[in-house]
């Protein structure tokens, strides 16, 4: 009988080798049991060293997306402010042209001599008069 | 119109374009035939007399960085609630001004030092209308005490002080509603404004292609003079050294000289300490474009206007008040405010990649069309006269406001004295 896995320190003897057998039994139905679960503990470990992989490239993905928001956010603002300030002098330099407009329709009106009425007839001078 | 000024200070003494500003609309205000009288602060050095000008209030001054620096948490504390809550004894002033004065308006400037919300309420409590104009979040400043905005004292600053406010830009309005103020349906926008005829006929500019550059304010990292520092020596590097920076302004932070040396820049930038505001003006004319590299809660600044005014170029932050005012490749560049972008703001000029000259001539235009006082000043004095045309309703009489100023000074402390003690 092979005593080596046993023998750990000496050989086993009286009730401690009767156990022998029963120890073996044991060992070969747990056997598969163990690889199976060291099989299964060693796909978990794979898993997971994956899984963190995947979750730093995330974590640098969302990092990148932060900052290419924050970019986006202060271009749009720029953008915003640029825009208003755009809208504001478009606003200021129609109400100078609208005013500009309004005084030159205003001097327009200063010069028109007032309309001849129909039956005047204009004299020799440049004046108008009833025609008789 | 009878108009009452309240200001912390006023010219001759001053800290920014805040007072500056108070002085030009007060002196407008007069050319325009009104009654102006202004009431303000102790003045922090010998000033002379001034008809009109009342320097009567006492100024808690909380800008001193020598006392800031010396004092302890609970007498910085109660100097917070002197200058931005309340100090009786700056009510009785204001009451007793108000009895002589009789204005038909109250035009309320930068009261920061002077105990400001006391000196509101009691205008509010004796029933005179009153304009605020903000040309930085004062309001928020005013409702920090100490250290923090008490949402309660927001809520009711908003709710009780049923004023008009003249906000220089939608910036600095945004950031007081965000703080809790929510005041947007009293304000107006009016921006801010030159005074000076400018060099309209200017033709001239980067004499032997060499550009001039020129920075004015105070000298720190929130008005970016560390990011104007890199970016001249990114320009340096990148092998366009034709240009110099001068940098005016107080300030003894010894980390702008250190940087300009760690860089090896002396020959670039030069720091050349305080000039007045006359002084600039006519500098001005000589430099080619003026940088900004302000941070994003810049209210609005008042230099690079007057730099444009005489044709010198504002190279300005993408974010901040005035890039709500100035259009991008118009009348101003607009750049990143970091060194990188200034950097690639004053190369392009240096490489001719802008058209410098027709920006910096639409620009000067444009000012002395658009923000000279002469065309924002009916703005304010519409904005004056519809306030004084509103009913008066007074809630109380002069001695009830000088109690209340009493027992509330007293309240305050000791809400200070109990938040310091938690």
């Amino acid at each position: 009988m092979d005593f080596e896995f046993y023998n750990v320190t000496s050989p086993p003897s009286g009730m401690k080798r009767a156990l022998i057998p029963f120890q073996r039994m044991a060992r070969r139905v747990l056997r598969p049991m163990l690889h199976r679960l060291r099989d299964l503990l060693t796909l978990i470990s794979q898993k997971q060293s994956e899984t963190a992989d995947v979750v730093a490239c995330l974590q640098g993905r969302l990092n990148f997306l932060e900052a290419q928001t924050a970019k986006v956010t202060s271009e749009h603002k720029a953008l915003e402010l640029d825009h208003l300030a755009l809208m504001r002098r478009a606003a200021h330099l129609e109400e100078l042209l609208l005013q500009s407009l309004a005084q030159k329709s205003d001097a327009a009106e200063r010069r028109i001599p007032s309309l001849p009425t129909l039956g005047s007839v204009e004299s020799s001078n440049g004046s108008f008069r009833k025609a008789s | 119109m009878n108009v009452l000024v309240l200001s912390n200070l006023y010219p001759p003494d001053f800290l920014g374009g805040y007072e500056l500003g108070c002085r030009q609309v007060v002196e407008a205000l007069r050319d325009d035939g009104h009654a102006v009288t202004v009431l303000t602060g102790n003045p922090r050095q010998p000033t002379p007399a001034e008809p009109n000008v009342l320097r009567r209030l006492r100024l808690a001054d909380i800008y001193e960085p020598y006392l800031q620096a010396i004092t302890s948490t609970t007498i910085h504390a109660g100097r917070y609630v002197e200058a931005n809550g309340i100090q009786a004894s700056n009510v009785y002033v204001l009451i007793e001004t108000l009895r002589e004065v009789d204005p038909d308006v109250v035009y309320i400037w930068n009261t920061v030092g002077l105990g400001g919300v006391g000196l509101m309420a009691t205008v509010q409590h004796l029933g005179y209308p009153w304009v605020m104009h903000v040309m930085d979040d004062v309001p928020r400043a005013l409702c920090s005490l100490p250290f923090r905005v008490r949402p309660e004292m927001a809520a009711a600053f908003a709710r009780v002080l049923r004023g008009r406010y003249l906000c220089c830009s939608r910036t600095v309005l945004r950031e007081i509603v965000a703080a809790g103020f929510p005041i947007a349906p009293q304000a107006e926008i009016i921006p801010n404004w030159v005074t000076a005829p400018g060099t309209p006929d200017r033709t001239e500019w980067m004499a032997e292609g060499h550009l001039r550059i020129v920075n004015a304010g105070s000298i720190s990292t929130n008005k970016g003079v560390d990011v104007l520092i890199r970016a001249a020596g990114l320009l340096r590097d990148r092998g366009l050294a034709d240009f110099s920076v001068d940098i005016y302004g107080p300030g003894n932070d010894p980390q702008f000289p250190n940087l300009i040396r760690e860089l090896g820049l002396d020959d670039h930038v030069r720091l050349r300490g305080l000039r007045t505001q006359s002084e600039l003006a006519e500098m001005y004319s000589t430099y080619d474009a003026f940088a900004f590299p302000t941070w994003e809660r810049e209210p609005f600044g008042f230099a690079p206007l007057e730099a444009l005014a005489h044709g010198c170029l504002p190279v300005i932050s993408r974010v901040c008040g005035l890039s709500e005012w100035l259009v991008d490749g118009m009348d101003c560049i607009k750049a990143e405010r970091t060194a990188e972008g200034f950097a690639a703001a004053f190369g392009d000029i240096m490489q001719n990649k802008v058209r410098f000259h027709e920006l910096a001539r639409r620009g000067m235009q444009t000012v002395l069309r658009t923000f000279h006082l002469s065309a924002i000043y009916p703005q304010i004095r519409k904005a004056l006269a519809t306030a004084a045309n509103s009913p008066r309703e007074a809630a109380g009489s002069p001695e009830d406001a000088y109690r209340l100023a009493l027992l509330a000074e007293r309240m305050a402390y000791a809400m200070v004295q109990d938040s310091l003690a938690a």
